[in-house]
């Protein structure tokens, strides 16, 4: 990695030498793309890029959200609109979830802005769960994806929400044992307003990274074809669906098209897959295991997968 | 990472995605509706990076050593400069479950005694219906796409979908019936011809034509579809 270059030399500041990397490799792409042909590897390039790519503009408004929430939003406004009683709050949360158009990427720093202001941590991560799964953007997505089920949708929207709530209600049940690193210290209140929106860019951008490094390698090297061995089996497809989700990290807002293209799974498979997705999949684990720390993630992230299968099942049976 | 490294990273990530939003090499990524979102993301990073980058406003506060991977995309489009999707993945996910297009809200009609222009993913949607309501059997088809290759040595008119960025890319290709020899791999060719009766709506038996004339073109500037 590029600390190991730059960390030792004195008489050049770090600044210098990654401006002088930067440049180097941009001045030296004419003899540095002939030693990259590869097709595997220029198609996961094209892969990662395009996920940061895309990711880039939602992280952007959601760190400049997240940074006008800690300035503008005052703490009793948020008390007036929120119950104080965190189990009431986890539903308004979740529902609150509907007003936020954007992906996941957006949603970890909004999320982190409204516990800086006072909002119950369960609270929060309710609407972080909720949020990417249940905007409108998805809903509308998931319509035009599935035209002739229109029961997809309203099982989508319902078993998400519900997935939301119920992981809300466990964090305010495991409340301190959650064992959540909050960076409030840094976040006073003088500092400015881009420096804020700067700091949680930089901290929750690296985490992204290595989300769509990730996704990019699974999406290009892990063949289709593995899953349709398993897609007549029901328990195995829905686990292998949920699996998936987990690793291919897709934006909620296409994902549904990608489920659409699985015709050989059962709809209660393809339902798991399009829950499970938007509320947990290793792009998030990555970014919230930076956000609030390893041990918290290392609790919260097969909570939700467990609780976003079985409540996709339920909701599967029923509505579908 | 030092205050001043933390807005150069910023500052310089601002300025690839700004470049890649002007220069439209942003269609080798996502899609065209990106243009605005990234120029303005593009615009923010690099306002809130400069000033720290210059040394202008302290910077208080550390920032996790994971930090340095955002350099990583910067690097890469510097120094691979990502082409498209093409042949490759297209060869490696085409055996996936068929697909499932949507009609397509105008139906193209033929004019006269020309060809009729179709889209790679239109074609293979109206083959696939059973009532053939495009009335392609007998037609004369153009179809726009590159090429890829299969293992038996079948060549085909292929497509990429993308529904938000292209790593959720979907493949649709159209075969080339026994004929006129495959251009270079991942050249982009107008061809010409009509569809093989019996083939395209059963899931085994993909789509094909039989070409009477192929024509290479110059790659197009959004090359997925």
């Amino acid at each position: 990695m590029s600390t190991t270059t730059v960390a030792p030399r004195r008489r050049l500041s770090q600044t210098t030498l990654v401006a002088l990397l930067l440049l180097a490799s941009a001045a030296g792409q004419h003899w540095l793309r002939p030693l990259v042909r590869s097709d595997s590897f220029q198609t996961w390039c094209t892969m990662f890029v395009a996920v940061v790519v895309q990711s880039t503009p939602f992280l952007v408004g959601g760190v400049l959200l997240s940074a006008a929430i800690s300035r503008f939003l005052s703490e009793p406004l948020l008390r007036r609109v929120i119950p104080r009683n965190p189990v009431l709050a986890v539903p308004v949360a979740g529902i609150a979830g509907l007003g936020l158009p954007g992906c996941e990427c957006a949603a970890v720093p909004v999320s982190e802005g409204l516990m800086r202001r006072g909002l119950p941590p369960a609270a929060a991560l309710t609407f972080l769960l909720a949020a990417p799964a249940i905007n409108p953007g998805v809903i509308v997505s998931t319509a035009v994806a599935f035209p002739n089920n229109h029961m997809m949708v309203v099982a989508r929207v319902a078993a998400s929400l519900v997935t939301a709530v119920l992981v809300g209600w466990w964090c305010v049940a495991r409340g301190d044992r959650l064992g959540m690193v909050r960076r409030a210290a840094v976040h006073d209140h003088d500092r400015g307003f881009l420096d804020g929106a700067l700091h949680d860019f930089l901290h929750a951008g690296g985490f992204l990274v290595i989300g769509a490094m990730t996704a990019a390698a699974v999406n290009t090297f892990v063949p289709r074809t593995w899953l349709d061995g398993v897609a007549g089996q029901a328990v195995l497809g829905v686990l292998v669906l949920a699996l998936f989700a987990f690793i291919a990290a897709l934006c909620s807002e296409s994902d549904a098209f990608v489920a659409a293209s699985l015709t050989a799974f059962s709809d209660v498979a393809r339902l798991t897959f399009l829950v499970v997705g938007p509320a947990m999949d290793i792009k998030l684990a990555a970014m919230e295991s930076g956000q609030f720390g390893t041990r918290f993630a290392r609790q919260f992230v097969p909570v939700v997968v467990c609780v976003a299968i079985g409540t996709a099942v339920v909701a599967g049976k029923v509505l579908l | 990472m030092k205050p001043t490294t933390q807005g150069l990273v910023a500052a310089v990530l601002g300025a690839v995605v700004l470049r890649l939003a002007l220069t439209d090499e942003y269609l080798h990524y996502v899609q065209a509706w990106m243009k605005v979102p990234l120029v303005l993301a593009g615009l923010a990073l690099l306002g809130m990076g400069i000033r720290p980058a210059l040394g202008r406003t302290p910077l208080e506060g550390r920032v996790p050593r994971t930090s340095w991977l955002l350099l990583l995309p910067t690097l890469i489009v510097f120094a691979v400069a990502p082409p498209p999707l093409g042949a490759f993945i297209a060869e490696r996910r085409a055996p996936q479950a068929p697909s499932t297009l949507k009609a397509p809200t105008i139906r193209p009609v033929s004019d006269g005694g020309r060809p009729l222009d179709l889209a790679v993913e239109e074609f293979v949607w109206g083959a696939a219906q059973t009532d053939d309501p495009m009335s392609l059997h007998d037609r004369t088809v153009r179809l726009r796409g590159f090429v890829s290759a299969d293992k038996a040595g079948h060549w085909y008119i292929t497509a990429l979908v993308i529904y938000c960025c292209a790593a959720d890319v979907a493949v649709e290709r159209v075969k080339v019936a026994d004929g006129p020899s495959a251009p270079p791999r991942d050249s982009w060719v107008s061809a010409t011809g009509t569809l093989v009766d019996g083939t395209g709506t059963d899931a085994d038996i993909p789509a094909t034509l039989a070409v009477t004339d192929v024509v290479e073109i110059p790659t197009p500037e959004n090359p997925y579809s």
